[in-house]
């Protein structure tokens, strides 16, 4: 009977399918100019749960605000400031006060011209306390902000607006990444008659901005549907007509839609991804960015066994980084440090652990728990995530730590780990907000983050001194130097296994054109447009 | 709701037949099961490949090749029967421990009683199994016990309704009456004179039972929400590798043939017995 | 008419007292939850007092019984709470998704209903024949094959390979095509054994012998008289499936990305989305309960007898 068996299986495993070759397309011709028109079909796993700038803090929801919002100012293709909503601006010599002069032309999408007000409301809605904001402690900083979260004031006394195209910033200290907080989609103006008529709530799903699109359409679980702008400032863009969102396609679902020519813009399941980037056919619609991201294990400082440093070293020696790697199809780089290598501070020479078993096995004696013992680890639900995570459940068992997995969804993942005392051992990923140290060890690792960001629950005030002189100083040399020094401290304390920097691969449609991963933000399409 | 005959497959001799292939499928997966640390050398949670290239097609090391984390398949699919029987098995058991109580004292006291005890029969029964399952899987904490527990604390109604039908009809025959005139407890009456008459339908509903459990479990497992990682389970075997069906077609065929072996086996195996024992009311 | 009258109100009676216990289940589970719907609300950093005043306007501290009376009487308004993670009406959400959910219910039953009957027939006719054991045996394996491996199977041939049918997807009919015949071949075998067995009972009664020499044409035979006698445990049988139907839906919409009630729950349960989760369930286990109050008026219509027991 076994030998039938195998027979069979042999005659299946003759049945593999050669790679298919990509939908056709008009190839690219040097002499192209972009044209106006067609539709750029998207496909998204889940439903993302607000379009609310204020609220939304994971890709999906970052990649729709972009489209539907702007900001005062922006990147570039790359990570250079550039105008957007201002025309211009001037920063005072003391570094703390920043003037806006707001292009004149900018109207939302229902109409009204966008003036300094707006810009001020948008800023001082984000600050409410009763909305909850994951984005409100980038701007603690403004003057005047203590007051009005605590409600002794009506307004933020370091935001005003002198006419009707200028806005004024005063910070309450000097602030380096003033600017790039500017150019995340926290800091996007809002409709403010739009948000009183709606209310917050409905805002989520009902937003106006001032964008290149507009929400033409969202059925729940179905799909997602974007129009373009007509009143956008920026005149000829988009080029696109709009922009289709397909809901709730799984992986193999959105492939298989993607090789038939349905959408046109998709990730390359792991099954595929080594056939894909050896395949000539593929190499022209091949997209492939370093980004600034780090995915890690954390581990919650504030829940036993986690508490011991000792523990936490031992998980860091445990894990196989280099299988996890291969898991991933090589995309990517094993991590030994907080910091992606693109970062500005990055260091390659930062102490780090070794992959050695007996020695963690020797760290959790000496803590006590020579023995083993027990705990949970919480992880986004997709294939990918869960195949790291039991990878790491096997390299955990060699040590006696025996491992429960838990999937959860990726949005009720990031809720979960910011209860305490909820999530022991949690599976996550960081992608740089802004080009700085400070994106990571102050949001994710100062004590002050615990609760928002610090999932970890970690809390050195060593480690915050640090963080908290880095954080106000221009010069570069100083300010990464103290930074580096806090990584390496909170390297020495574990309270991360950092695992790999990931690098991102998409595939594209032959008929788009210009769409390009960005090394902090999810594509622009304002000026993606579709051949013939 | 009325009551209806469960008929099996029309003639003994096609019964006969048809029942003796559910066994040797039966049979041949509680071989596996039970022989699965002869039938491979490999532990089926462990990854046994040095370097993770992609799932390996069928050959000398790996004879259903590795999945999609660098683990035997064989073994997987070997112990993977451990688990299906187990939870299977344990769920049904329950089911049935549960089912044939609630069936004997509400079929033999009536009254008041059997009419409550119908009520809560009624009450799992509208509710849908499968969204049931789902909700004590979001409130419980997953293991390999809760599961089990959880299908057959849902499941246990079909061996109530059967078997208190059963004990209607037994209730008045007149060596039971005897059994009374001279003192028997009801306990005994119910559990030493009426059980054996239920017996036969008990059992065809036992394998049907197997059958329907083992199915559930495969279900849940698909979700995502049963047996934990990573605790081979048929049913996650085949959520795990949906991408793969060009590139590895056995790791998807497979799982999903074993699956249905086993529950066409107890199937078989039930509807046989149906006729082979005689025609019950259900 | 009478008889007839109390009846169902005897059924609807219980029905209504099905549905409160139905209540109470979820109203226990939903409570030995271990997240705090406050903090769900008010978020994370949100300091004790707050956590408390919120807790107190929900009445979370209120005695059980309590609680449940308020609940119950949510309940009658319809108001099933809001989702923790979008902030909706679960009403709302559940509305959008029933339509989904009763297409593809309904057509599966009425496929699987349909045709399983006409095979039952037809396998009834050629009784002991080597196509009456072929095609028991065929629907006996549609039975057991898990119905998300089929689908997928099917996704893969006709959506992809072939590219006859969509891959997975609401709006056309054509979209409805797979996940209906991947569900329908799962009914089929009930159906097409309970009329294979019943019919051939009835084929060989002296009645059918006499009508047939009398000249009636052997397909008007077998529709006007082996089936009207069958119809009563049809129905009932029809009255069953309609639970066992609701959890194929669920998975069969998972597979083909069908957006129904099913589906929902399941993100439900992975989003740690309690008040959508207990309202899809209650809402599936009312309709449920609707559904078989129908069978049991249907039921009392054609065999009166049953009203009087």
């Amino acid at each position: 009977m076994r030998a039938g068996l195998l027979a069979a299986c042999v005659l299946l495993a003759a049945c593999t399918v050669p790679l298919d070759p990509p939908p056709s397309g008009p190839p690219v011709r040097p002499d192209e100019v972009p044209r106006s028109g067609g539709t750029l079909r998207l496909g998204a796993a889940e439903d993302v749960h607000t379009l609310d700038p204020a609220i939304g803090y994971d890709t999906g929801s970052w990649a729709f605000e972009q489209m539907l919002f702007n900001t005062l100012v922006d990147y570039d293709e790359g990570t250079t400031i550039v105008p957007e909503l201002a025309a211009s601006w001037e920063v005072s010599p003391d570094g703390r006060h920043f003037t806006f002069t707001l292009r004149p032309d900018v109207r939302f999408s229902s109409g009204r011209a966008l003036a300094a007000a707006d810009v001020k409301y948008s800023l001082e809605r984000l600050l409410r306390p009763a909305l909850h904001s994951p984005g409100a402690e980038f701007f603690a900083g403004l003057a005047g902000v203590g007051d009005y979260v605590a409600g002794r004031a009506p307004e933020v006394s370091g935001i005003t607006t002198p006419a009707p195209d200028r806005v004024e910033f005063t910070l309450a200290a000097v602030d380096p990444l003033f600017l790039h907080k500017l150019a995340m989609p926290f800091a996007a103006v809002v409709d403010r008659e739009a948000v009183e008529r709606v209310g917050d709530l409905g805002f989520r799903r009902q937003p106006v901005g001032s964008g290149a699109f507009v929400l033409a359409e969202w059925v729940e679980g179905q799909r997602m549907r974007l129009a373009r702008n007509p009143l956008y400032f920026r005149s000829g863009l988009p080029y696109l007509d709009g922009i289709e969102v397909t809901v709730g396609l799984s992986d193999q679902l959105g492939w298989f839609k993607y090789q038939r020519g349905e959408i046109d813009i998709s990730g390359v399941p792991s099954a595929e991804f080594a056939r894909v980037v050896a395949d000539a056919r593929y190499q022209p619609l091949l997209l492939e960015r370093t980004t600034l991201r780090t995915q890690y294990l954390g581990l919650n400082c504030a829940m036993p066994p986690f508490d011991q440093a000792a523990v936490r070293q031992a998980l860091n020696m445990a894990i196989d980084k280099q299988r996890l790697l291969e898991l991933i199809d090589g995309r990517g780089v094993v991590a030994t440090t907080i910091l992606p290598p693109d970062m500005p501070g990055y260091d390659a020479a930062t102490p780090s652990y070794p992959l050695d078993p007996a020695a963690a096995r020797a760290r959790l004696e000496a803590a006590g728990l020579g023995q083993g013992f027990a705990t949970t680890l919480w992880a986004s639900r997709d294939e990918g995530s869960l195949r790291l995570a039991q990878s790491i459940q096997q390299d955990l068992r060699a040590i006696g730590v025996e491992l429960a997995l838990k999937p959860v969804d990726f949005p009720a993942l990031i809720e979960a780990v910011r209860h305490p005392g909820m999530v022991p051992l949690f599976l996550l990923g960081w992608e740089a907000d802004f080009p700085d140290p400070s994106n990571f060890l102050i949001v994710l690792l100062h004590s002050r983050s615990r609760g928002t960001n610090n999932n970890a629950f970690y809390a050195n005030p060593d480690v915050d001194r640090l963080l908290d002189e880095a954080e106000p100083l221009l010069e570069p040399r100083r300010r990464l130097g103290l930074f580096h020094d806090a990584e390496a401290l909170v390297m020495r304390d574990a309270p991360w296994v950092p695992l790999f920097h990931p690098v991102s691969f998409a595939v594209r449609h032959p008929r788009v054109r210009n769409y390009l991963l960005h090394p902090l933000r999810p594509s622009r399409v304002e000026t993606v447009w579709l051949a013939e | 709701m009325a009551e209806v005959a469960l008929r099996g497959f029309g003639s003994r001799q096609r019964s006969r037949r048809l029942f003796a292939a559910g066994m040797v499928i039966v049979g041949g997966l509680g071989l596996l099961a039970a022989a699965a640390p002869w039938l491979t050398s490999y532990d089926p949670d462990v990854i046994v490949v040095a370097h993770y290239t992609g799932p390996l097609p069928p050959g000398d090391a790996h004879p259903l090749g590795t999945d999609t984390l660098g683990r035997d398949v064989w073994a997987r699919l070997a112990y993977g029967a451990r688990t299906s029987l187990f939870v299977g098995g344990l769920a049904m058991t329950l089911s049935l421990c549960i089912g044939v109580t609630v069936g004997l004292v509400g079929g033999y006291f009536g009254g008041a009683v059997d009419t409550a005890l119908m009520w809560l029969v009624d009450l799992i029964l509208t509710m849908p199994t499968l969204l049931l399952l789902i909700v004590l899987a979001a409130v419980l904490p997953p293991s390999l016990l809760t599961i089990p527990l959880v299908i057959g604390v849902v499941g246990w109604t079909t061996f109530a309704r059967t078997v208190r039908g059963e004990v209607l009809s037994l209730r008045e025959r007149d060596y039971l009456l005897a059994a009374r005139a001279l003192g028997a407890s009801h306990g005994r009456i119910m559990f030493r004179h009426l059980l054996p008459g239920v017996l036969p339908g008990v059992v065809v509903l036992a394998a049907l039972g197997m059958s329907g459990a083992i199915g559930i479990d495969a279900g849940l497992s698909y979700l995502g929400l049963g047996v934990p990682l990573p605790t081979p389970s048929w049913g996650r075997m085949v959520s795990e590798v949906q991408t793969y069906f060009g590139v590895a077609p056995w790791l998807v065929v497979l799982p999903g043939v074993a699956v249905s072996l086993a529950v066409i086996g107890f199937n078989l195996v039930g509807y046989g017995l149906i006729d082979l024992l005689g025609e019950r009311r259900g | 008419m009478m008889a007839l009258v109390v009846y169902l109100t005897r059924r609807i009676i219980r029905a209504i007292t099905t549905l409160l216990g139905t209540t109470l289940i979820l109203f226990v589970l939903v409570r030995v939850v271990p997240a705090d719907p406050a903090v769900s609300i008010a978020g994370p950093k949100a300091d004790p007092e707050t956590l408390a005043a919120i807790r107190k306007d929900l009445g979370l501290d209120d005695p059980l019984a309590v609680q449940y009376g308020r609940y119950l009487g949510r309940l009658a308004r319809g108001d099933l709470g809001r989702s923790y993670l979008t902030g909706r009406r679960v009403s709302d959400v559940i509305g959008e998704r029933l339509r989904a959910t009763s297409l593809l219910g309904l057509s599966s039953l009425a496929i699987g209903f349909c045709l399983g009957m006409l095979i039952g027939i037809v396998t009834a006719a050629r009784r002991g024949s080597a196509v009456d054991v072929g095609v028991l045996i065929a629907t006996l394996v549609g039975l057991s094959i898990p119905t998300f491996w089929l689908g997928n199977v099917l996704i893969y041939l006709f959506g992809y390979r072939l590219r006859w049918l969509p891959l997975g997807g609401y709006g056309t009919l054509r979209h409805l095509v797979l996940p209906a015949a991947t569900l329908a071949i799962v009914e089929l075998f009930f159906y097409a054994r309970f009329v294979h067995t019943n019919v051939g009972g009835t084929l060989a009664s002296d009645y059918i012998r006499t009508a047939r020499a009398k000249g009636v044409p052997p397909l008007r035979l077998y529709f006007q008289h082996a089936l009207r006698n069958a119809l009563i445990p049809i129905v009932t049988l029809l009255g069953l499936d309609i639970a066992a139907l609701m959890s194929g839906v669920t998975l069969t919409e998972t597979v083909f990305n069908w957006p129904g009630l099913g589906r929902l729950a399941v993100q439900a349960v992975f989003q740690l989305d309690i008040p959508l989760l207990a309202g899809t369930v209650l809402f599936s286990a009312a309709l449920v309960l609707l559904a078989n109050l129908v069978v049991d008026l249907l039921y009392g219509v054609i065999d009166p007898r049953v009203t009087y027991g």
